[in-house]
């Protein structure tokens, strides 16, 4: 069991630049953990917290949102309103069960392919250590 | 509202062999074939093939298919290719998902089992959303017939004059205090050895003089925002303290002021200009600067005010102040060029420890016949070298440096070398890592210098340095190997020229940041493709023309200015652009009347109802960015393909 | 200010380098410990040799230099420097070749966790010249003294951590610190030939040539060194020469007669090129 888990994430990213990072990952065939499913939304600044609970209640190991840095959003400043909306769920997830780690946000430029690939092999790595999702189990119990 | 029970046609696409066989691709359509509301799925060598797409239009009438989606490679590839069929079909091309298989599961995963379980979760997650799709419905609007040029070497002088030969409204900001960039410190040119003023002094001329050309030296862009065919674009206009419309160009104020020593940045430092200055005689507009730091009465608060004395003009004006001024564009083109990579750093080449080691661009200005020594090639003591040493690569090939090859600098050390040869008679010796001549006339011209007697060594030098072995001759000593005789040479010279690589100009990131296009990790701006567009940015309406896209020659520099006007233009003549279809919308029956989304919008572009009691959103400003939507407290906000029930849809899937 | 010190092998037979670091520091308040029952560091030889057996002689100084308490190696060697940081690297960034080591020393009952900064005095000095009783008086050295500061290769090359490690600066920036003005010049970073002095010495005469001369080209008329072999091989490889020698001195020499401390403290008679020639 221990060693055939296989975490599923949601990855959370803004279409200018973690998506165009994740394109430049592929196109320069780097390679990262098959876990990272990628839904491209037009910025961080749409991600609704209840997109992140639900996940979380639905069974994804962990969430990953990725963002352009800031003051490089296509749409000014949706990144900080995304990292201040973010910031007030963790709580919210330790009340639900979950690890805060479960659920991570990072800067990764549309240039940045390499840190695309290596941030998905760190998030994976930290999934991968805290086991399965706590709901999974209960489910299973 | 949107009662039809969706019938979705999912297609996979082998793309030759870079999906398959690494992904299973008849499995994921096997598997696709099971989910709830499909009622075709197949897979196909090229989706994106003129047979592909017939695919989907057949399919689409003779399954009276409502929803499409393509697992191929990723939407900012094909999406639009793939939109198109649907409307061709007469299918709404917003009922349409696409689900990238390539980019996010073949291409980055080794183990094939994985990336097939990817890929097909990937396809269902667009399959689950592309249920909740629903027509979209756009308008066409005006777009604003003028360009704004960002940068006036020779990229956004051609850029300029050909926008505006088409009858256009164009604005040319350059912050130096005249246009003309690089390319106007050069003498001869390569591969053809035309003098460079011949061929770029009218084109300045033609610039300055344009009835459509409105040129801003001086100036910067401090702000862009807006949307394609509407820009707003506000520039400083930095204090010359000249008045443009008074001054005549006389240049008496340059010759009486008393602030002679200020090293002229044009000249690389070799030669000296007063405080009020011109850059070069040539200069476009003719009008001087007075440079505050330098100048007496400005910097330094002391009685001075002898230009103004001198003017007939009456032109000085020493209470100038910065100016704003906001524009409003239908396009724009960036060309903002390079920067010469700065040697100084290369401790063993010596530059700025010994006197007789010049930069490139230097050596340009040595070998100009408006330069400091007329176009004299002599050292700084006044004498003619006997030997100089041409070292190329500096910065470029180099990973502690600039990891790319500079493209020009083989070429222009060529140029450099038969200088020297025709003018000095000294010996050349040339050092380089391999030697690139890769264009029209290139080879040919490298052949000829080869002729001429110089000596090319392959190999990097390992120092430049003032230690020799015999002082009578020459003062320095380049040490380095011949790579294809393998042995170690000492070369006396008596001058040393550092062909630098080309990098990004100064401020280039603020620029891509203000335009909100992106640069490479090299910081040279991306293009939307490679290959198939290299002018435009994924921003529509903003194009790129010259060096500031990747370091090339001045052919290709102004090959692609033409080209960026020419999508500029094409863009203005079409009159109108299509509004984006992803924008927000409020339902007035849930709006409690709240107003956090009008906190939230980064351009106010909700206003209150106060009859309603609701927030209305304006389509026209709305870029879709979703904060009110991710906002709204009663979930009455939703920007149209992204939809909670949509974005929801496409997590359950994947989690299923 | 007390340090860990590993002194290196050729140190006690340098010309006047112990008595005038003794000298020196003595003024100041550096107090070198030596890292007891120190061995060699195998210097370029052992690693050309072996990996493991150099990075054990190295790893037995750091464990043995941790165990008696110093945070950091000083030496006043070239060699021993770049040795020692060489190994330093090497251990630091791969745990394999640190148990390696760490299985051998265990016959000793010796463990190393990580190996320790390692730093050459001339950086000690001026990185802690404000806590050090650095003498306020005027600098004692004549004015026709002209000193040109020489590095060697090894103290910039290749694990470098030197500033500017190409034409660095810190050994004019401890002369200036005693009140002297090193002349500009450009030999300070080449090579002298180190052992290979005795084998080539033919060979090894251009590189010593060619160093005097760039340096009397920029009129220096004294050398200083900082590394035992360096100091010889340039004193040494003058004695061929007519009537231009320039005397060649350890740095500890130059800042003593800068500080005013007697010459017969400073083993400046051990000099081969002696320095009568310019005065003193
Ligand atoms: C030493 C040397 C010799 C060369 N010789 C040759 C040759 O012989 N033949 C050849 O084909 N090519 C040659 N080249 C290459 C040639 O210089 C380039 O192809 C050409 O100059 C590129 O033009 P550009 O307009 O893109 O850039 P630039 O010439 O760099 O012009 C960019 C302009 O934009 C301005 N600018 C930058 N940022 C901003 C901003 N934020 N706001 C406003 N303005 C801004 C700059 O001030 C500058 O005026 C040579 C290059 C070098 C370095
Ligand atoms: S005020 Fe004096 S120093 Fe300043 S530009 Fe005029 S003449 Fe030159
Ligand atoms: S999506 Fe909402 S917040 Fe964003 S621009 Fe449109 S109305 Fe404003
Ligand atoms: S567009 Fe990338 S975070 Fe806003």
């Amino acid at each position: 069991m221990e060693a055939s888990f296989e975490p599923k994430i949601i990855a959370l990213v803004c279409n200018w630049c973690t998506y165009t990072a994740a394109d430049l990952a592929g196109t320069s065939r780097l390679k990262y953990p098959a876990n990272v499913r990628l839904v491209r939304l037009m910025c961080t600044g749409m991600i609704d917290v209840k997109y992140v609970i639900k996940a979380l209640l639905d069974g994804a190991d962990g969430v990953f949102i990725g963002g352009c840095h800031p003051g490089d959003c296509h749409y000014i400043n949706g990144n900080l309103k995304a990292r201040k909306r973010i910031q007030g769920v963790g709580s919210i997830l330790e009340s639900f069960g979950f690890e805060p780690q479960r659920l991570a946000l990072r800067w990764i430029g549309a240039s940045e392919g390499p840190e695309f690939a290596h941030h998905m092999t760190e998030f994976v790595n930290t999934i991968m250590q805290l086991g399965p999702n706590p709901s999974k189990a209960r489910m299973i119990l | 509202m949107n009662k039809e029970i969706p019938r979705i046609g999912v297609y996979v696409c082998h793309c030759g062999m870079n999906i398959a066989p690494r992904v299973d691709v008849e499995q994921v359509a096997e598997f696709a074939s099971r989910l709830d509301h499909v009622v075709v799925a197949r897979d196909y060598k090229f989706m994106c093939s003129n047979p592909g797409q017939e695919l989907i239009v057949e399919d689409i009438k003779a399954h009276n298919l409502n929803r499409v989606v393509v697992a191929s490679c990723s939407p900012r590839m094909h999406e639009a290719t793939f939109r198109k069929a649907c409307r061709k079909a007469g299918l709404s091309p917003y009922n349409f998902q696409m689900a990238n298989i390539r980019e996010q599961a073949s291409w980055v995963t080794d183990d094939s089992r994985l990336a097939t379980a990817k890929a097909k979760d990937l396809v269902a997650a667009a399959v689950g959303r592309v249920a909740f799709h629903r027509p979209l419905q756009t308008r066409r609007v005006e777009v604003n017939k003028s360009v704004l040029v960002i940068g006036g070497g020779i990229a956004g002088i051609q850029a300029a004059i050909s926008a505006a030969d088409a009858g256009y409204k164009v604005y040319l900001v350059e912050r130096e205090p005249s246009i003309g960039g690089h390319m106007a410190k050069f003498d001869k040119t390569f591969p053809t050895l035309d003098c460079a003023a011949c061929i770029m002094t009218p084109k300045m001329v033609i610039a300055g003089q344009h009835e459509n050309i409105e040129l801003l030296t001086y100036s910067e862009v401090v702000g862009l925002e807006g949307f394609v065919g509407n820009y707003k674009a506000r520039i400083l206009k930095k204090p010359r303290y000249v008045d443009e419309d008074k001054c005549t160009g006389c240049g008496t104020c340059m010759e009486k002021c008393p602030t002679r020593r200020v090293p002229s940045g044009f000249e690389e430092g070799l030669a000296f200009r007063p405080a009020i200055y011109s850059p070069f005689p040539q200069a476009v507009p003719k009008t001087p600067v007075i440079d505050a730091e330098h100048c007496r009465l400005l910097a330094k608060n002391k009685r001075c005010g002898v230009c103004a004395k001198f003017c007939e003009a009456d032109a000085i004006d020493f209470d100038q102040k910065p100016q704003y001024l906001d524009l409003t564009v239908g396009a724009v083109i960036v060309a903002t060029g390079f920067a010469a990579f700065d040697p100084s750093s290369m401790v063993q080449y010596g530059y700025g420890i010994y006197p007789e080691v010049y930069t490139s661009l230097q050596f340009e200005r040595l070998n100009n016949a408006t330069g400091p020594t007329a176009g004299q090639i002599v050292m700084k003591n006044g004498q003619v070298p006997r030997k100089v040493a041409i070292i190329h690569c500096v910065g470029s090939r180099d990973r502690n440096h600039l990891p790319y090859c500079s493209r020009v600098c083989c070429m222009y050390s060529l140029k450099f070398a038969h200088l020297v040869r025709e003018k000095t008679g000294a010996e050349v010796w040339s050092f380089y890592i391999d030697m690139r001549s890769p264009g029209k006339l290139y080879e040919e011209f490298y052949n000829r210098v080869q002729a001429e007697g110089v000596h090319a060594v392959r190999g990097k030098v390992a120092m430049v340095t003032d230690i020799v072995d015999d002082p009578g001759r020459g003062s320095l000593t380049v040490v380095a190997e011949n790579t294809l005789t393998g042995r170690n040479l000492r070369l006396p010279v008596d001058m040393v020229i550092l062909s630098v690589g080309l990098q990004p100009a100064e401020g280039a990131g603020e620029v891509a940041r203000m335009a909100g296009i992106s640069a490479d990790g090299d910081g040279w701006f991306t293009e939307l493709h490679a290959k198939l567009a290299p002018v435009n940015t994924p921003t529509a309406g903003i194009f790129l023309a010259g060096c500031c896209q990747g370091p090339k020659d001045i052919p290709d520099t102004v090959a692609q200015a033409m080209a960026a006007a020419g999508q500029a233009t094409a863009l203005l003549a079409a009159g109108t652009v299509e509004t984006r279809a992803e924008i927000s919308s409020i339902d007035p029956d849930i709006c409690s009347g709240c107003k956090s989304c009008l906190q939230v919008c980064p351009y106010n572009a909700i206003y209150f109802d106060e009859g309603r009691q609701v927030a209305v959103v304006n389509d026209a400003l709305c870029q879709g960015c979703g904060s009110c939507s991710a906002t709204c407290p009663s979930s009455a906000a939703a920007v149209a393909q992204f939809n909670d029930s949509q974005v929801m849809a496409e997590i359950d899937a994947i989690l299923a | 200010m007390i340090y860990g010190f590993f002194p290196g092998c050729a140190y006690q037979a340098a010309a006047g380098y112990k008595e005038s670091v003794d000298a020196v520091c003595g003024l100041l308040g550096i107090e070198l410990r030596e890292i007891e029952d120190w061995n060699c560091c195998g210097a370029t030889a052992a690693f050309s040799r072996s990996q493991k057996e150099a990075l054990v002689l190295t790893g037995r100084l750091f464990a043995l230099a941790a165990r008696q308490g110093f945070e950091e190696i000083v030496t006043v060697c070239n060699a021993c420097y770049s040795t020692l940081k060489k190994a330093a690297k090497l251990l630091d960034g791969q745990p394999a070749l640190l148990e390696q080591v760490n299985r051998v020393m265990a016959a000793e009952g010796l463990l190393l966790e990580h190996p320790l900064p390692v730093k050459h005095l001339l950086e000690v000095m001026l990185r802690d010249r404000s806590r050090l009783s650095w003498p306020r008086g005027e600098c004692r050295l004549p004015e026709q003294v002209k000193v040109a500061a020489y590095y060697g290769c090894q103290l910039t090359r290749p694990w470098q951590d030197v500033p500017r490690a190409l034409r660095p600066d810190i050994l004019e920036s401890l002369l200036e610190a005693a009140g002297i003005e090193a002349v500009d010049h450009s030999a300070r970073t080449l090579c002298c030939g180190a052992s290979h002095a005795v084998a080539y010495s033919g060979r090894c005469q251009v590189l010593i040539d060619r160093i005097i001369n760039g340096i009397r080209a920029k009129g220096g008329n004294l050398v200083t060194t900082v590394c035992p072999l360096c100091q010889f091989n340039l004193d040494q490889g003058q004695q061929g020469r007519a009537g231009d020698k320039v005397p060649v001195t350890y740095f500890t020499q130059v800042l003593g007669l800068a500080f005013g401390l007697p010459p017969e403290k400073l083993g400046l008679k051990k000099l081969l090129v002696p320095l009568k020639r310019i005065g003193l």
